[in-house]
């Protein structure tokens, strides 16, 4: 089998890129599939300039074709985005396709080598982006979608229920997406599977980290991702805060990730930028409980991270992927509103019986249901499916 | 009790004393509703309408706490002068954004009002429809728990050449609901039927690829007409309640294409009252349909080539047809 999988940016960045990455680097060790990954020479998907050298390069069994963008994100982009964001069904295709356009990354090399490719089956995620929305429908008959949504105005729109209806097969992170995504559109009978994510934790920590933080003799709360409102960030800051005034607990919140607005560091919150894989893993073992305050996750790859890492998590009821994965787990908690976060932050950070619990449950959970031989194993049955 | 359970009931136990908890301090005065509307404001902002409890009545508050527009523009500033500048500019057009700003205020008040009208409409219709609901048939959780208590064979091993040979020719996607086990997926794709399934049933299926788990009307709601090549009906035709069967087959009829293979797979309404309590007979009259009864239904929908199949010791038939 050939399998070749497309995604805008290759690394340690993004959630879907990332989880990709790690699922083809697994696929290309099996003894008779042959894969790759093609991706373009940007990191950030806010700008999308070329930041690393064309060609291929080896991770392992795993060869990665990257490709200079020809456009990236453009002036335009913003006024588009409005847009669209301001009413999807009014959009039309025209007015779409530029939006993608502008969205980027536009690599032509890319679309090349996609269209030249003789792999059975292509693997297009995040459905966000140019590569996915133009570069998918040139290969139909054998792209597979992995559209990595969760309930937003894109998702709407007309030219993204094409391409998903046009596609051989898509691969969803949980139950919650599929059917959110089947709701969305009339994609019910097309061939899918809820495939999931793996994880791969570093083989070393950075063990001189928490004393650098100034967190060594600290408990925190931890929370991974872009820090941004969209994210429930800044909502979980608040929160946080008047937990603070109200509370005697002496945690510290720690927020891990790139900042999109800015939110200043004190003695009840720590943000910790730019900080290496390795360093999050190192606070992840180190922290009490993880909090993922976003409504709008597809899968959220850093549950299973934290329950990896021994400790349990605390999300966001309104976000039916990760309540399930909790409530399914008995992993951790959830809160509906600012009273039961309130009580379920105390209750996390009183009760270590109750935290360890959990914590042994969601290792458990993600042991049974995203395992590495698991996820392969599901993964490979669906293309010999497909194919 | 197994250790499961009883894991199971301490994490329920921990879940219902925070919600307990929680609500005790908010009904108890705790917080300052200000407080509350404050953070509420930017923890609800980028949740999805759909994913709110309640949709209409959470919506129809934000709207009414964005409606109002506070004419007193802030006024800090990093100077002193910017400050007394912005002070006196919010002075002097003071009355002319108030004016405004009621006009804004009113607007949104009037749009709530007939949204509340909207919400409570939808209340009565869902009150209406629940009591229709019961009208028509037992209780839901009455029915689910009688059933329970029946065991019924999902093994249809004697219908694998019929249906392999039925659906060979079919073009488009073959749906079997509701899929009572991998093994007859299995058997079809091994036959060369391009099929998936869709289960009620919330246990994992890891053995199958394909597969939703989600309830059949669900999923043939979300699917345009003349989207399937043909169908396998199972499973509701020996559980569910006569009026569920008619639109299930209603659903199905409408998804599948003009020529598509069909295939209702039923219990024999003999072998099904043998296994009935008579608290079950009572309550669960009406189910199993007869196997003629399928027939007259198909045949009365166009189809044609009905035929009809026995299982080797006759608890099962299977009932073919084209479209």
């Amino acid at each position: 089998m050939k399998v070749d999988f497309v995604i805008p940016r290759y690394g340690p960045v993004g959630g879907a890129e990332n989880a990709v990455g790690a699922l083809a680097r697994r696929i290309a060790e099996i003894p008779g599939w042959q894969v790759c990954v093609h991706a373009t020479c940007a990191t950030s998907s806010t700008s999308w300039t070329n930041e690393e050298t064309p060609g291929t390069e080896y991770y392992g069994s795993l060869p990665v074709n990257r490709y200079l963008v020809n456009s990236g994100r453009t002036e335009i982009w913003p006024s588009l985005d409005s847009r669209v964001q301001s009413g999807t069904s009014s959009v039309d295709p025209a007015i779409q396709d530029e939006f993608f356009f502008h969205q980027g990354p536009v690599s032509n090399d890319l679309a090349g080598a996609v269209q030249a490719s003789q792999a059975d089956l292509v693997f297009f995620a995040p459905y966000l982006f140019w590569p996915t929305m133009a570069v998918a429908p040139l290969v139909a008959e054998r792209a597979v979608i992995i559209p990595a949504a969760h309930d937003e105005p894109f998702l709407r729109l007309s030219r993204v229920g094409d391409l998903l209806k046009q596609s051989r097969g898509l691969v969803y992170g949980s139950r919650a997406e599929q059917q959110l995504l089947q709701r969305t559109h009339p994609i019910g009978h097309i061939p899918s599977t809820v495939l999931g994510w793996g994880i791969e934790p570093p083989s070393a920590t950075d063990p001189e980290l928490l004393e650098s933080l100034g967190l060594a003799d600290q408990p925190y709360a931890l929370c991974v991702g872009r820090i941004e409102h969209a994210k429930g960030s800044l909502g979980l800051v608040d929160f946080w805060r008047t937990l603070k005034t109200r509370s005697a607990t002496n945690l510290r919140l720690v927020l891990v990730g790139n900042p999109s607005v800015e939110i200043g560091s004190d003695d009840d919150v720590l943000v910790a930028r730019g900080l290496s894989d390795e360093a999050k893993w190192s606070l992840l073992h180190h922290a009490d409980f993880l909090i993922n305050p976003s409504a709008l996750e597809s899968f959220s790859l850093v549950l299973f991270e934290a329950w990896t890492a021994g400790i349990p998590v605390l999300v966001n009821a309104h976000c039916e992927t990760t309540r399930t994965h909790v409530a399914e787990a008995q992993g951790g908690l959830w809160y509906r509103n600012y009273p039961e976060f309130e009580v379920a932050v105390e209750r996390l950070a009183s009760d270590a019986g109750a935290r360890n619990y959990m914590a042994k449950n969601g290792k458990i959970y993600t042991e049974a249901n995203y395992g590495w031989d698991t996820l392969v194993r599901r993964f490979t049955e669906f293309c010999e499916h497909v194919a | 009790m197994s250790d499961s359970e009883s894991d199971a009931n301490y994490f329920k136990e921990v879940v219902a004393e925070i919600e307990a908890e929680a609500q005790r301090r908010s009904s108890s005065g705790e917080y300052p509703r200000a407080l509350l509307r404050s953070l509420d404001e930017e923890f609800r902002r980028w949740i999805p309408d759909a994913s709110l409890e309640n949709g209409v009545e959470d919506t129809i508050r934000s709207i009414e706490s964005a409606a109002y527009v506070d004419p007193a523009v802030p006024i800090n500033s990093k100077s002193p002068l910017g400050r007394c500048v912005k002070w006196t500019v919010r002075r002097l057009t003071y009355f002319y954004h108030r004016h405004v700003t009621q006009q804004i205020t009113a607007l949104g008040i009037h749009i709530t009002r007939p949204l509340r009208l909207l919400d409570a409409s939808l209340k009565s219709v869902n009150k209406r429809l629940a009591a229709l609901e019961d009208r028509l048939d037992v209780d839901v959780s009455t029915r689910s728990e009688l059933l329970s208590g029946i065991t019924i064979p999902t093994s249809f091993e004697d219908f694998d050449g019929v249906l392999s040979q039925h659906f060979k020719q079919v073009s488009g996607r073959v749906l079997i609901g509701d899929l009572p086990n991998s093994r007859l997926l299995k058997n079809l794709r091994d036959g060369g039927v391009d099929a998936y399934g869709v289960t009620s049933s919330d246990a994992p299926t890891q053995e199958a690829v394909d597969v939703r788990h989600e309830h059949l009307f669900d999923h043939l709601g979300d699917l345009h007409n003349e989207s399937l090549g043909g169908f396998i009906l199972c499973g509701i035709p020996d559980q569910a309640s006569i009026n569920e069967q008619l639109r299930a087959l209603r659903l199905l009829l409408l998804r599948s294409k003009p020529g598509a293979a069909v295939a209702v797979i039923v219990i024999h309404s003999e072998t099904w009252t043998k296994r009935l309590s008579p608290v079950a007979t009572d309550l669960l009259h009406g189910r199993p349909m007869h196997e003629e009864t399928w027939s007259y239904l198909l045949n009365r929908e166009g189809a044609s080539n009905i035929r009809v199949v026995q299982s080797s010791d006759s608890s099962y038939c299977l009932i073919t047809a084209i479209l």
